[in-house]
């Protein structure tokens, strides 16, 4: 059996994950190497939801990885198929809403996940418009509006 | 331990050598942070306290909604009354341990530090106030006033409600996430992100975002193909030359009114395409859909030229260099050389002394800092590779070996991170057997000396049929890349051959060649660039 680490998140609720799962974390890793897990790491800026998410997403990447491993001689055929599963997997993790999704990311540059962060940084933003980036991220249009008319300006082809 | 606090109830009127501290570990510093607190304005307020706290670590905060007879209340209740309390009263207060709240101490780590701190504090923490508050005093000797102790429990709470991070701010991300995200979005989007605010745009276009992002982008190298149809339009095709399974993250950009076939293509630089013709050049980021026109060039006026992009790391400069073309009709040949300084404000051509004239022959690549391509001597009769210097503008003249015959189809590709001149028109020579033999002349550019080298392709002529495949050179997996050029209705594919394993790999390539007749120029290592937009 193998050994479990407990996370407690910031409502004090407890999760029990086995070491290999926790060990996706490089900030967990490092405690963990330092011997100072026990009695549970309580994760007072990671909710419930986002730590279950989290869970999850360590989990799926070490069993992902695992399998690789057990199949390493046939990477040209079967490796490929689970690289695109693993990625399909991925892609709909990170369907969530905005307010999850930037706790996840958070969570991940906390925890050091760079896998996560990475999916998360990539999703955030994908596919937004001007106009939905400046409400969701609170950023204020500090262009004038001849200023922006100039940025949006459309680029006359040359060879017309 | 008691005895280190300095209102230990002793008169000084000097200070101890424990609390002097050595002029060399004193900073001075100047215009620490007053931060507003009641601002209306959210954002500014956050990014405020952002920099404050990334570069002083404290800030001083006013209109904070104290009042002045709360505050000087409680200085003097502090001072004077708590203070002033005897010696045996604060040494149960007193504690070194920086976990113990509250408490009463001085210096930052009083079991550490060998100077301490001017002064004394008593630290009653207030934030959650449920879990606090009944530790605050209710010493007969102090009960800090029935006004300050409201108001304090006010205030944090409407402080921390403010700042919750259930409101999503760019600024007031940790460990420069904004960065991170935006590496991870694509050059269009990275367009998107620049109109959004002028800070934005400020990101996007630093240096050291733009070098990230290119290398980023270098480890994921992409095969670029542009496309010229009978139609005045140019199409640019990319996708992941590498990834698994190969060919993933497909794009394609549209750019109408161009002149169609005749265009001339230069070989990417760090993402940017020059495209030229006559007396028009612009340059293109074709994956930020992103177009930048440079003044017409006279010299194309005299006769035809062809442009190339250039780029010296050191200097972190791009230039164009324009080219005269050999020509045999009886239109007069471009006599001047000219350069352009891209992104210099204000661009303009200018003209520049070549000591060897030479006409352009085949096309051009730039490496390292240096733009190479094989022109003809005045007399039209000497062949010789050119190098133009990107950041000096000197060109040198390195001599083809003797024998090559190298003209016009010729083109320098990347073989294995040497550069080699393969011929484009011939392509591979077919042996009697089947068996293909690829030929091409490698250049040691810094000794200028040539080898040739032969590459058997076995099994080439059943693998290839009817197709017309030329070397377009090597990927990052040692494997040798071959594409048609000219194509007549029909499907477009790349041939991959290792040559370790003997395998090819044909890949056909969707949305290439939906025109009767179509012409496609295949170029390898293409990145993304967050330049142009």
């Amino acid at each position: 059996m193998s050994k479990k680490i407990i996370f407690e998140s910031s409502e004090g609720e407890s999760f029990e994950v086995d070491e290999a799962v926790a060990l996706e974390c490089q900030t967990i890793k490092n405690m963990i190497e330092d011997d100072c897990t026990d009695g549970g790491i309580p994760l007072a800026n990671v909710n419930s939801a986002t730590l279950t998410k989290v869970i999850d997403y360590c989990k799926k990447h070490v069993e992902a990885a695992a399998a690789a491993e057990a199949n390493a001689g046939d990477k040209d055929i079967y490796g490929a198929n689970k690289d695109i599963e693993l990625k399909t997997w991925d892609e709909e993790f990170v369907k969530v809403d905005q307010p999850l999704l930037f706790d996840l990311m958070l969570a991940a540059n906390f925890l050091i996940i760079p896998g996560l962060l990475d999916l998360t940084c990539k999703t955030m933003m994908r596919g937004k418009t001007v106009l939905q980036i400046r409400e969701i991220f609170h950023i204020k249009k500090d262009y004038t509006d001849a200023e922006e008319a100039e940025v949006r300006k459309e680029n006359a082809w040359a060879f017309e | 331990m008691a005895r280190k606090l300095i209102s230990a109830g002793f008169r000084r009127l000097t200070l101890l050598e424990t609390n002097t501290r050595p002029l060399s570990q004193i900073s001075q510093l100047e215009d620490i942070p007053v931060i507003d607190i009641s601002s209306t304005d959210r954002s500014t307020l956050v990014r405020q306290i952002h920099q404050a706290c990334a570069r002083f670590g404290f800030v001083q905060i006013i209109n904070h909604g104290f009042s002045k007879a709360t505050i000087d209340e409680m200085v003097s209740v502090v001072t004077h009354e708590f203070f002033g309390m005897p010696m045996n009263e604060k040494r149960k207060l007193y504690s070194g341990d920086p976990k113990k709240t509250p408490r009463l101490s001085t210096s930052f780590n009083v079991k550490e530090e060998e100077v301490n701190n001017w002064r004394d504090y008593r630290r009653l923490n207030c934030y959650p106030i449920d879990k606090y508050v009944h530790k605050w005093p209710s010493n007969p000797f102090i009960d800090i006033s029935s006004t300050y102790r409201p108001q304090l429990i006010q205030q944090t709470h409407s402080y921390y409600t403010r700042f919750d991070k259930a409101s999503i701010t760019m600024e007031a991300l940790p460990n420069d996430l904004e960065e991170r995200i935006l590496l991870n979005l694509p050059p269009t989007e990275l367009g998107t992100y620049s109109r959004v605010s002028m800070r934005c745009r400020n990101v996007i276009q630093s240096k050291e975002f733009i070098k990230e992002y290119i290398g980023r982008s270098t480890t994921e190298p992409r095969l670029l193909l542009v496309e010229t149809t009978m139609k005045p339009e140019v199409l640019f095709h990319s996708m992941y030359q590498q990834a698994n399974p190969l060919l993933s993250g497909k794009e394609k950009v549209r750019i109408p009114h161009s002149p169609g076939p005749q265009l001339h293509i230069d070989h990417p630089v760090r993402g940017l395409v020059c495209l030229s013709y006559e007396t028009k050049v612009v340059i293109t980021n074709p994956g930020a859909k992103e177009i930048v026109c440079l003044p017409e060039n006279e010299a194309g006026k005299q006769g035809e030229t062809k442009c190339f992009l250039g780029y010296d790391e050191d200097t972190d400069v791009y230039k164009v260099l324009c080219v005269p073309v050999p020509v045999l009709s009886t239109r007069e040949e471009a006599r001047e050389y000219q350069v352009l300084t891209v992104g210099s404000g204000g661009e303009s051509w200018r003209g520049i002394e070549c000591k060897h004239h030479h006409s352009l022959v085949t096309n051009g690549i730039c490496k390292g800092g240096v733009v190479y391509f094989v022109a003809l001597s005045e007399c039209r009769q000497i062949v010789r590779v050119m190098s133009f210097n990107v950041n000096s503008e000197i060109f040198t003249v390195t001599e083809l070996p003797k024998g090559a015959e190298i003209h016009e189809s010729f083109s320098f590709v990347n073989y294995n991170g040497t550069m080699a001149l393969v011929d484009e028109l011939s392509g591979t020579r077919v042996e009697p057997n089947g068996t293909g033999v690829l030929e091409m002349w490698i250049m040691n550019e810094l000794e200028r000396t040539w080898e040739t080298c032969g590459i058997e392709l076995p099994c080439w002529e059943e693998t290839v049929g009817s197709t017309k495949y030329f070397f377009k050179g090597t990927i990052g997996t040692g494997e040798l890349v071959f594409a048609p050029i000219h194509w007549f209705h029909g499907h477009f594919s790349v041939l991959y051959y290792d040559p370790v394993t003997h395998k090819y790999r044909v890949f056909p390539i969707d949305g290439v060649g939906t025109d009767y007749m179509y012409k496609v120029r295949t170029f390898l290592d293409h990145v993304d660039s967050p330049l142009l937009i």
